[in-house]
């Protein structure tokens, strides 16, 4: 890690989340600290206390991540040359009002060259399921009574609601994007669709044609959506770009997973390597690009990890169906949720701690036990409430990935830009451009 | 009006000011910065480009020179739009989402609607549709199916010349009886893939392969089987299935939209459950066909009844002989494999292992057709 050197930080309180009530955290505060209320309301009111100093970085993370659960914004930042106003390192819990501990780094470069400093910047996600529900349901029935017209504009409105509620350093993200471009190409999306349904019930030659055609146009389509998303998507009034090529997504696409299916598997991680590298190292944030670190080795450690748990649920599953033929079932059923888990959170974690905007990168810290959980809790709730469950299975995923994500940032975030031809108001916003639409659903 | 306090981002720029925007008396709208009042940007109120409302997230005022205002004053943006932008408000769908009474009559409708439209709705469009389709557009697809089909699992007939024409001749009565279908019976040898069963294609065409022919006990019985094949082709349940299946699928999509997002693993499910349904609809409705043909021609329905629970113990007991050490299943015939099973499941009784593998094999929902099968009314038309 670039910041080995400093071994010594601190945590800085800034703030109570929105969403929870502040006698709440000082409730929780006072129990988590084992302190009394008004302690910690000296906390609360302060404007940047030092909560805990003279730690590593690991455990400055996870008194971030215990922090956020309870309510509480903090961020992490390096011990200051002066000495922080702390005593008694033994005890948990040490109200500093801060001084000059805490002090944010100020933006003007003299003093951000002094530390080049990562300060942790978590992302906050701060929907709620019920609100979510009623505009999901709303979303639903206009869609319905539209014949689906009106789900053009509902994915705006979802899609928005998930940006809005999206924090980073106190701003959230937007999406700006047309409903109409996108309805244009569901249209169109549709009839490719209904062509190739139709094709291939009618003949089996004219549905492998079509299957072949769905082979070539699909980097087009790649690359036309990501590039539509990313175009659409702000923060700070600064787009994001995808930039990603046609050429590059056949290979990362097409080419190398045929490679892979080849060599029996041998070059698939490979291939998915190569995908998520042309996913990320395509975007760029206004005039920054992603600059993507992941080496093609930590996808082979996944793939191979699976790997063996398939092997052991394997030999577990038959072990068991030697036992009682019913319980092979269970046991492969537990097997692929654990690697369906261990999947998601494993790529999440590699894939974000290896994105670097600048001097800026990103901090995953995703769980396997705890995704695993909520994977199944949301599962289940969907199936016994038919569907109805779904918009709270959504905001509690998207708050988990907020948790569990932050932006280790060097210095502020003012300083980006956006590119030059993004650089209009929405009134000159993809006009001319016939093809600037969303292909696909 | 009080001005609205938010973060100010300039065109293209990440930078954040803390500003606020008031509008004065004659519409125009001003954004200045929070302390020192130094005026940032200005603009007629009708000019001001504002996102929609969306339960608490922050609104985006835009203006024409690309600068942003981020605000979470929702209420007095709603006040600013009412007032400056009455025709543009379209405030309405957010009134909808907040309104609980509302919200609530929409979950019921919708819950009722994806019933009906699941369950009647779309198998009713979906039969017109395939009535008013030609013919001819199955012909293609079934000619294809039935070549790949002789290629890779089914062999010629092995049954006499004699047999077939005695087959051919008990079958006319039922072909006869749907002159208006272009319906003909082939034999096939099953093989190992597709052993004892009877499948129809779109374009009329029966296959019935040599191990049904064996395992029927009288003719009959496979009279009452081809009245089900042509109860498919009748009521054009592949056309059907294959309408209702897309049209199924699409929707869900559109409905459920990104399935990753709520990090569930069952998320298709529903649309498998939806297909399921409907095939399991089609068979019903293929074997009221069936019974209304063999009333009237006065035979017995048990004859359906009799073979297909043949047909299952057969298949039963091909899986029973498989999982038997020692055993070449393939190199058995029919009669001997039956023999075995006989012996196999009284030797001892029921081994542990028998009662699960019935427990799986045997399809309640078989069992349950084949009871509703005798039960329907008698048709005497």
């Amino acid at each position: 890690m670039s910041d080995s050197a400093i071994d010594s930080f601190q945590v800085v309180y800034s703030g109570v989340l929105p969403g929870f009530s502040h006698t709440d955290v000082r409730t929780a505060m006072a129990k988590l600290f084992k302190t009394t209320e008004e302690k910690a309301e000296r906390i609360l009111a302060s404007n940047r206390a030092v909560i805990k100093a003279g730690i590593d970085q690991a455990m400055g993370e996870k008194y971030l991540e215990k922090l956020s659960s309870i309510g509480i914004a903090a961020q992490l930042k390096p011990e200051p040359a002066i000495v922080a106003i702390t005593s008694d390192a033994a005890t948990t819990f040490t109200a500093a009002v801060a001084g000059g501990g805490g002090e944010r780094i100020s933006t003007n470069a003299g003093a951000a060259t002094k530390h080049k400093a990562e300060e942790h910047v978590p992302f906050v996600f701060t929907g709620n399921g019920f609100e979510y529900f009623k505009i999901w349901i709303v979303n639903i029935l206009l869609s319905v009574i539209t014949l689906g017209i009106y789900s053009a504009w509902a994915k705006v409105r979802n899609k928005q609601y998930f940006y809005g509620n999206t924090l980073l350093d106190g701003a959230s993200f937007s999406y700006t994007a047309n409903p109409v471009k996108i309805l244009i190409g569901r249209i169109i999306a549709f009839v490719f669709f209904v062509v190739y349904a139709v094709a291939g019930e009618l003949s089996i030659v004219a549905g492998i044609i079509m299957a072949g055609l769905l082979l070539v146009i699909m980097p087009w389509v790649i690359c036309k959506s990501l590039r539509f998303n990313a175009h659409y998507s702000r923060y700070r009034n600064v787009p994001f770009v995808f930039h990603g090529r046609m050429g590059e997504a056949a290979m990362a696409f097409l080419l190398w997973p045929l490679l892979g299916a080849i060599t029996l598997g041998i070059l698939m991680p490979y291939a998915y390597y190569q995908q998520q590298k042309f996913i990320y190292n395509n975007h760029s944030y206004g005039t920054a690009d992603f600059d993507f670190r992941a080496t093609v080795g930590a996808y082979y450690g996944i793939f191979l990890l699976i790997l063996g748990i398939f092997v052991v649920g394997g030999i577990a599953a038959f072990l068991a169906g030697m036992v009682l033929p019913p319980l092979a079932f269970p046991v492969i059923a537990a097997m692929y949720l654990v690697v369906f888990a261990y999947f998601v959170v494993a790529t999440s974690n590699l894939n974000y701690n290896n994105i670097h905007v600048r001097e800026h990168r990103f901090k995953a810290r995703w769980k396997v036990q705890s995704y695993f959980w909520l994977m199944c809790t949301n599962t289940l709730g969907i199936l016994f409430t038919l569907g109805f469950f779904i918009p709270w299975a959504r905001v509690r995923t998207a708050r988990y990935k907020a948790r569990h994500t932050s932006v280790l940032a060097v210095g502020d975030l003012d300083s980006f830009a956006a590119a030059e031809r993004d650089a209009v108001g929405p009134v000159g916003e993809g006009m001319g451009d016939l093809f600037d639409i969303e292909v696909g659903f | 009006m009080q001005p609205i306090a938010g973060s100010w981002f300039m065109a293209g720029q990440a930078r954040r000011e803390p500003a606020e925007l008031a509008v004065d008396g004659s519409g125009v709208a001003r954004v200045v910065s929070q302390g020192e009042g130094r005026e940032l940007a200005r603009v007629n109120a009708a000019e001001l480009d504002v996102s929609s409302r969306l339960g608490q997230t922050p609104r985006f005022v835009r203006l024409p020179c690309g600068g942003v205002l981020e605000t979470d004053n929702n209420d007095a943006v709603d006040e600013l739009m009412h007032q400056w932008q009455p025709r543009r408000f379209l405030g309405w769908i957010h009134k909808l989402e907040s309104h609980l009474p509302f919200v609530i009559v929409t979950a019921l409708l919708v819950a009722i609607l994806a019933w009906a439209s699941v369950f009647h709705g779309l198998p009713a469009a979906a039969e017109r549709m395939a009535h008013a389709l030609p013919a001819e557009t199955l012909n293609t697809i079934s000619r294809e199916t039935l070549a790949l089909m002789d290629r890779l699992y089914l062999k010629p007939s092995e049954l006499s010349a004699a047999k077939q024409a005695e087959l051919q001749a008990d079958f006319a009565p039922v072909l006869a009886a749907y002159r208006q279908l272009p319906l003909k019976v082939l034999f096939r040898q099953g093989g190992e893939r597709v052993g004892a069963n009877a499948f129809a294609l779109p374009d009329g065409t029966m296959i019935f392969t040599d191990e049904i022919v064996t395992l029927a006990q009288r003719n009959e019985e496979l009279v009452a089987v081809l009245a089900h094949e042509v109860g498919h082709i009748h009521h054009r349940h592949s056309l059907r299935a294959m309408i209702q299946n897309s049209v199924i699928g699409i929707a869900y999509l559109m409905v459920v939209g990104d399935a990753s997002a709520v990090g569930d693993l069952f998320v298709g499910l529903p649309v498998v459950a939806a297909t399921l349904a409907y095939s399991r609809d089609h068979e019903l409705e293929a074997d009221r066909f069936s019974v209304a043909y063999l009333d009237r021609q006065g035979i017995e329905r048990q004859a359906f009844v009799n073979i297909l629970q043949r047909m299952n113990d057969s298949a039963q007991c091909r899986e029973l002989l498989s999982e038997q050490d020692g055993i070449a299943v393939d190199e058995l015939s029919e009669s001997e494999r039956l023999a075995l099973c006989g012996e196999l499941l009284a030797e001892g009784g029921k081994s542990k292992d028998s009662i699960w593998s019935d427990y799986f094999s045997t399809h309640p929902a078989m069992q349950e057709r084949l009871e509703r099968f005798v039960e329907y009314p008698f048709v005497d038309r």
